[in-house]
């Protein structure tokens, strides 16, 4: 389909003759005319036209009149001038005021005219596609979050983009000055090393930072900084990190406060530990020290007392007599208290054996009936019928806890009972022994104090009931040592029953 | 029973040092005493004991140093006698190449014990 070509021109014969000269040329263009600019101007309302060839004196619109109308009717459209005798002076005016071209008339003939306008369609084309990549990447800048700054190497900002200009401060999208200078001035860097400076300058570098004063106390924003393509200057994308700072001096904040927290805990550990040994270290030094002047007291005693204390009054014998037993009784403390120590330190070692239970209560009953002596508690032993003869335990320790409770009993009843029962509970395949007492009792808010080391009831008790207070300290720690337990039921003046459970099984089931 | 190589009880504490040499001598031994390492070592080529009952902690000359010092003098066993009695301590004065342990307070008849078994050629 051939091309339409709208002529303006008010004079019939120069449009003839323009008219005839494209006629003759090969593939010629169809040619409408207009003999006013208002005919013009309706006729490109219609569409359809390739290009334009101007006159620029038209009855209704003289010199660049004409072009400008036209131009407003098409901005589009590819316009060719036929300039009069003065073309020098026409011909580039008319191309500052958008056309592509311009022609002499009577000089050029159809050749030229054509040439001129397909020349015209082409740099139309391309200015549209210009516009429109211009088009695209505005559109793309104006939707990013990110701040867009191209720089010239100057300092001047090339182009910038909405979200640039939001986080700069800035009103304009370009400028001949150093906005950015301004903007990047509170960043502690020297001048040279901001982030704006190196962009102009085409530096690459990321996550530079660089601070924004503003009213809301400013900003830290990002920056990646590129070179441009084929040519000097940079490309800044900036992204405010005010927050993600805030929140990094929060996180360090809170690391340095937890750092700090773990050091003290630390340190009270260490404290903790460094008591713990000197309380080992002062248990193995009392525990020496007492031991060393025992042995002259209880050496001596037996020496004295050796074949029935032959030489001695009854009274001396008697005295001497009470020296043995308390000094045995100081012994059994001493003990008492390296047993808890090895208890702490190592646990207990394991030693399950069989066991005559018989035999087992009667020398805790010789025991406790030695403790007790004459007073006013009666003691009772108590085995369960179904209890078998022989149980597979612990017997050495099982029978130091259960020594230490009854110890504990008889040092807190003054009249009354302690009772000591005893049964086999098969189904958990363990010993249970109750020891009772009918003694002062103890709070239920002391109950779990009582198994703390130096615990007694009372300070004034220490005094009157005498003890280091280890007794259910150690026997706790041995029974759970063991796998066991005790449990505790007691009320001030009902007494106290401390029940003792062990791992014990029968000969059946080993 | 004059005849009989005694026994020497080397410990600084003058009670236990005391009480050591008349059990021994109550219970039918010679006994002589020292109280440090140093003068055990000293005395020990006149004594010429049958067995040697050495304190571990003394002034001095003490612990494995002592047992090896008297060790090097005499063909006689040498018994620890001390108040260091836990496990941890036992084993290091096992360790000493000492040929017995007595655990303080010695009571009479651990010491009767220990004595028969060292001189078990005795009535």
């Amino acid at each position: 389909m051939a091309q339409t070509v709208l002529l303006v021109e008010d004079n019939p014969a120069d449009a003839q003759a323009v008219c005839r000269e494209l006629a003759a040329q090969p593939n010629a263009p169809t040619v409408e005319i207009a003999t006013s600019a208002a005919e013009a101007e309706a006729r490109l309302a219609l569409g359809g036209v390739w290009a334009v060839v101007l006159d620029l004196g038209l009855p209704d619109a003289d010199g660049m009149a004409s072009l400008v109308r036209v131009r407003a009717a098409d901005p589009e459209i590819p316009v060719v001038v036929f300039t009069g005798a003065d073309a020098e002076l026409e011909g580039p005016e008319a191309i500052e005021h958008g056309a592509e071209d311009y022609l002499v008339k009577g000089i050029h003939g159809g050749r030229a005219i054509l040439r001129a306008l397909r020349y015209a369609a082409e740099r139309s084309r391309t200015r549209r596609l210009i516009a429109e990549q211009h088009s695209i990447v505005r559109s793309v800048l104006d939707s990013l979050a990110d701040g867009v700054v191209v720089v010239e190497p100057d300092g001047r900002v090339r182009l910038s983009n909405p979200a640039a200009r939001e986080l700069l401060g800035w009103r304009q999208r370009e400028s001949t000055q150093n906005p950015w200078l301004l903007a990047d001035q509170a960043t502690p860097l020297p001048d040279a090393d901001r982030p704006l400076a190196r962009a102009a300058r085409g530096d690459v570098a990321d996550d530079l930072l660089m601070f924004v004063p503003g009213e809301d106390g400013g900003r830290w924003l990002s920056a990646n900084i590129r070179p441009m393509h084929g040519r000097s200057g940079g490309v800044a994308v900036l992204r405010d990190v005010t927050a993600k700072k805030a929140d990094e001096g929060r996180i360090r904040r809170l690391n340095s406060r937890l750092g700090a927290e773990v050091a003290e805990r630390s340190r009270a550990l260490e404290k903790l530990e460094a008591a713990d040994r000197l309380k080992e270290q002062f248990l193995d030094v009392v525990s020496h020290e007492l031991r060393t002047p025992l042995t002259p007291i209880l050496g001596y005693t037996r020496l004295l007392l050796r074949r029935g204390g032959v030489g001695l009054t009854p009274a001396q014998k008697e005295g001497i007599e009470l020296i043995q037993e308390s000094a045995k009784r100081l012994y059994g403390v001493v003990d008492g208290m390296l047993d808890f120590q090895q208890l702490r330190a190592h646990g207990v070692g394991g030693g399950d054996e069989a066991t005559h239970v018989d035999s087992l209560f009667h020398r805790l009953e010789e025991m406790a009936r030695r403790r007790l002596g004459d007073g006013d508690v009666s003691l009772a032993f108590r085995l369960d019928d179904d209890l078998p003869e022989t149980l597979v335990l612990d017997a050495a320790h099982t029978q130091k806890v259960l020594e230490r409770l009854v110890e504990n009993a008889i040092l807190f009843t003054e009249e009354g009972f302690v009772r000591v029962e005893a049964r086999l509970d098969e189904a958990a395949g363990r010993l249970v022994v109750d020891v009772r007492d009918s003694g002062v009792g103890i709070d239920a808010a002391h109950h779990e104090l009582v198994f703390g080391a130096f615990y007694q009831v009372e300070a004034a008790h220490t005094r009157k009931h005498g003890g280091l207070g280890l007794g259910l300290a150690h026997a706790r720690y041995m029974a759970e040592a063991l796998g066991g337990i005790i449990r505790l039921e007691s009320a001030p003046g009902v007494g106290s029953t401390f029940t003792l459970e062990v791992p014990a099984r029968t000969l059946e089931d080993v | 029973m004059t005849t009989a190589r005694p026994v020497l009880v080397v410990d600084d504490e003058p009670t236990n040092r005391r009480f050591l040499e008349a059990a021994i001598g109550a219970l039918g031994y010679p006994a002589a005493a020292a109280s440090t390492a140093d003068e055990a070592l000293k005395r020990l080529p006149a004594l010429d004991p049958g067995l040697v009952l050495l304190d571990w902690r003394m002034p001095g000359l003490e612990g494995a140093d002592a047992v090896r010092a008297v060790k090097a003098l005499t063909d006689a066993p040498v018994v620890v006698c001390t108040a260091f009695v836990g496990p941890a301590h036992r084993e290091r004065i096992l360790a000493s190449g000492c040929d017995g342990f007595l655990p303080k307070p010695v009571t009479l008849d651990d010491l009767e014990d220990m004595l028969a078994q060292w001189f078990s050629a005795r009535p």
